[in-house]
C-alpha cells in the first residue's frame, strides 16, 4: 500500500502534504496493530464447539506475516513483540513465548519477502509455511526450556497445519484493509 | 536486534516461571478486560453450535427416542433403589456420627474464551469473585471433572483443564480405593501416576476425585483407566473436554464445621462420638454430591446448556423426591446421558 504523497509546493498545501506523510508514517503501525489484535481475539474464541480442533489457528502470526510482507515498515519488531505478548496473555501461555515467536516470524517474513517479491498468493502461502516452521520450532524450544521437559510437537504441528489452511481467508481479509 | 528480544522473552519466561505477581496481575487484568468482549463475540459461535447440534439430532430423532425410552425404564428402577440406599446411608451416618463434608454450592458459568495455545489448556468463564468463586474451586461438566479455577477476577475466572501439563488432581480408583495423582500431559488423555508400587490397577476401573487437599470434593467422576504407559496409566476422561460450553464451578466450603450438639449423645462404636458433627434429621438425605469415603459415586447434576448467565444454586434437595438420579449402569454414574 503506497502512501499518497503530493509533491511539496510553497504555501499551505505543501505543508499539508508533508504533515500527511508524517502522520501516515507515525500511525502507519496502527491499522496493522488493530487488525492483528482483532485476529488475536478471534483466535481466542472456543472454535472447538463447532467441530474445529480445540487448538486454534495462530491467526495473530498470520496477520503479522501478512503485514510484514505487504508493508515491512508497518510491522516493526517491537510491535510484533508486543502483539506476541498479548497473545501469550490471551491464551494463558507462558509470557514471552509468542513474543519471541512473533519477532522471529517477522524477521523470517522479511527475509522471505526480499528475494521473492512476487505478488502471488501461492508464493506468499509458501513463504508463510516457512515462517510458520521457523516460529513453531522456536516456540517449541522455548516451551521445552520453560517446562523443563521434551514436549510433544504434535499440538504445535496440528496448529500449524490449521493455520496454513486458514491462510487464504486471512490474506483475503487483510488485503481488503486499506 | 533479535538477540535482545529473545533475551527479554527469556527474562519474562523466568519471571513467569517464578510466578511473579506483576505477570499474574497483567494476565488477570487482560482476562477481566477481554471477558465481556469475548462473551459477546462468542454469541455467534454458540449459535452455530446450536444449529449444528439441532441438525445432528434432527436426523437421529427416532433412534434417540428409542434409546431414551429404554434408558428411562432402566432409570426408574434404579431411582427407587437409589432413594432407599440414600435414606439408609443417611440413617447410618447419623447413627455413627459421621463427620460430613462441608456444604457444596455450584455456580454455573459460560465458557467465553478457549485458549487455542498448543502448550496450555485453559479457558475463561464469565463468573468470578462476584459469584463467590476462588482459586482451587473444581469445574465439572455434565459428565465429570473438567479442571479447576486457577485465577479469579470480579466477573471472570480462568479454568486449568485436567489435561494441562501443570494440572495435578488427587484421585482414587474404584472399587479398589487406591489413590494416585491425575497428571496432565497436554494430550486429551491425562495419566494416572504416583501410585503405590504394589497397587493393583485394572484397566476399565473408574477414577473419581479423592478429596485430598480439600479443594475438590471427593467422589467427582473423572474417567476410566486405560492402557499402561511409561509413567502410569492413561485415563479416558468422562468430561467432553473439547466441547465444553457451560461448566459448573464447585464452591467447596472448606471452613471448619462448627460444633453442633446432636439430638442425643449418640456414641459410635469407633469412639468418634466426641467429634463435632453437623446436626442432621434422620429422615433428611445428606447433601447431594457429598460422599463418604468408599461410598456411592458423587451425584453430579447435568449442567443446563441453556443457562447463559451464572446461576448460584444450592444443591441440597428439599426432600428425597428431588434427589438426582443415580445410574450405576452409566459409565460415570450419572443418570441421563446427553
Amino acid at each position: 500500500m503506497s502512501t499518497p504523497y503530493r509533491r511539496s509546493s510553497p504555501g499551505r498545501a505543501g505543508s499539508f502534504s508533508v504533515n500527511r506523510e508524517a502522520l501516515s508514517q507515525g500511525i502507519g503501525w496502527l491499522v496493522p496493530a488493530l487488525t492483528t489484535l482483532t485476529f488475536l481475539v478471534f483466535s481466542a474464541l472456543p472454535w472447538g464447539l463447532i467441530g474445529l480442533p480445540r487448538t486454534a489457528p495462530a491467526l495473530g502470526l498470520m496477520a503479522v506475516y501478512i503485514w510484514a510482507v505487504r508493508r515491512p515498515s508497518s510491522m516493526p519488531l517491537g510491535l510484533a513483540f508486543g502483539l506476541g505478548l498479548v497473545q501469550d496473555l490471551l491464551w494463558g501461555e507462558p509470557l514471552g513465548l509468542w513474543g519471541a515467536g512473533f519477532v522471529a516470524g517477522t524477521m523470517a517474513a522479511r527475509a522471505v519477502h526480499t528475494p521473492f517479491h512476487v505478488d502471488s498468493l501461492t508464493v506468499h502461502w509458501l513463504g508463510f509455511l516457512y515462517v510458520l516452521g521457523v516460529t513453531s520450532v522456536l516456540v517449541w524450544l522455548l516451551a521445552c526450556l520453560y517446562y523443563g521437559q521434551f514436549l510433544s510437537f504434535g499440538p504445535l504441528l496440528g496448529q500449524g497445519l490449521l493455520t496454513a489452511a486458514f491462510y487464504p481467508v486471512g490474506a483475503f481479509l487483510l488485503r481488503s484493509v486499506r | 536486534m533479535f538477540a535482545s528480544f529473545l533475551a527479554f522473552s527469556m527474562a519474562l519466561l523466568i519471571l513467569d516461571r517464578a510466578e511473579a505477581s506483576v505477570i499474574d496481575k497483567a494476565r488477570s487484568a487482560l482476562d477481566e478486560m477481554t471477558a465481556p468482549l469475548l462473551g459477546w463475540l462468542n454469541g455467534p459461535v454458540t449459535a452455530v453450535q446450536g444449529w449444528t447440534d439441532r441438525a445432528q439430532h434432527y436426523f437421529s430423532l427416532y433412534e434417540e427416542n428409542q434409546r431414551l425410552r429404554a434408558e428411562l425404564e432402566d432409570l426408574r428402577e434404579w431411582r427407587d433403589v437409589a432413594l432407599k440406599l440414600e435414606r439408609k446411608t443417611a440413617r447410618y451416618e447419623a447413627l455413627l456420627n459421621v463427620k460430613l463434608e462441608p456444604g457444596i454450592r455450584y455456580v454455573t458459568a459460560r465458557v467465553t474464551n478457549d485458549t487455542g495455545g498448543p502448550f496450555v489448556k485453559t479457558f475463561l468463564t464469565n463468573s468470578g469473585t462476584n459469584d463467590g468463586l476462588r482459586p482451587g474451586n473444581g469445574a465439572i461438566d455434565s459428565r465429570g471433572l473438567v479442571g479447576r479455577v486457577v485465577s479469579v477476577q470480579d466477573a471472570a475466572s480462568r479454568i486449568l483443564l485436567v489435561t494441562d501439563l501443570n494440572s495435578r488432581v488427587p484421585v482414587r480408583m474404584e472399587p479398589s480405593g487406591e489413590r494416585g495423582l491425575l497428571v496432565g500431559t497436554n494430550l486429551d488423555e491425562p495419566v494416572l501416576s504416583f501410585l503405590r508400587p504394589d497397587a493393583v490397577v485394572t484397566v476399565g476401573d473408574r477414577i473419581v476425585t479423592s478429596g485430598d487437599g480439600g479443594q475438590i470434593p471427593a467422589g467427582i467422576p473423572v474417567g476410566l483407566i486405560g492402557e499402561e504407559v511409561r509413567n502410569g496409566y492413561r485415563v479416558s476422561l468422562f468430561a467432553d473436554i473439547n466441547n465444553v460450553s457451560v461448566v459448573r464451578l464447585i464452591d467447596f466450603d472448606r471452613r471448619p464445621i462448627a460444633p453442633v450438639v446432636a439430638d442425643g449423645p449418640a456414641t459410635g462404636p469407633q469412639g468418634i462420638a466426641d467429634q463435632p458433627v453437623r446436626g442432621q434429621n434422620l429422615d433428611t438425605p445428606p447433601a447431594a454430591g457429598v460422599q463418604p469415603e468408599g461410598g456411592q459415586p458423587a451425584r453430579v447434576q447435568p449442567a443446563s446448556g441453556s443457562e447463559a448467565e451464572s446461576v448460584e444454586e444450592d444443591d441440597r434437595p428439599a426432600d428425597a423426591s428431588e434427589a438426582p438420579i443415580i445410574d450405576p449402569a452409566a459409565p460415570n454414574g450419572v443418570g441421563g446421558a446427553e
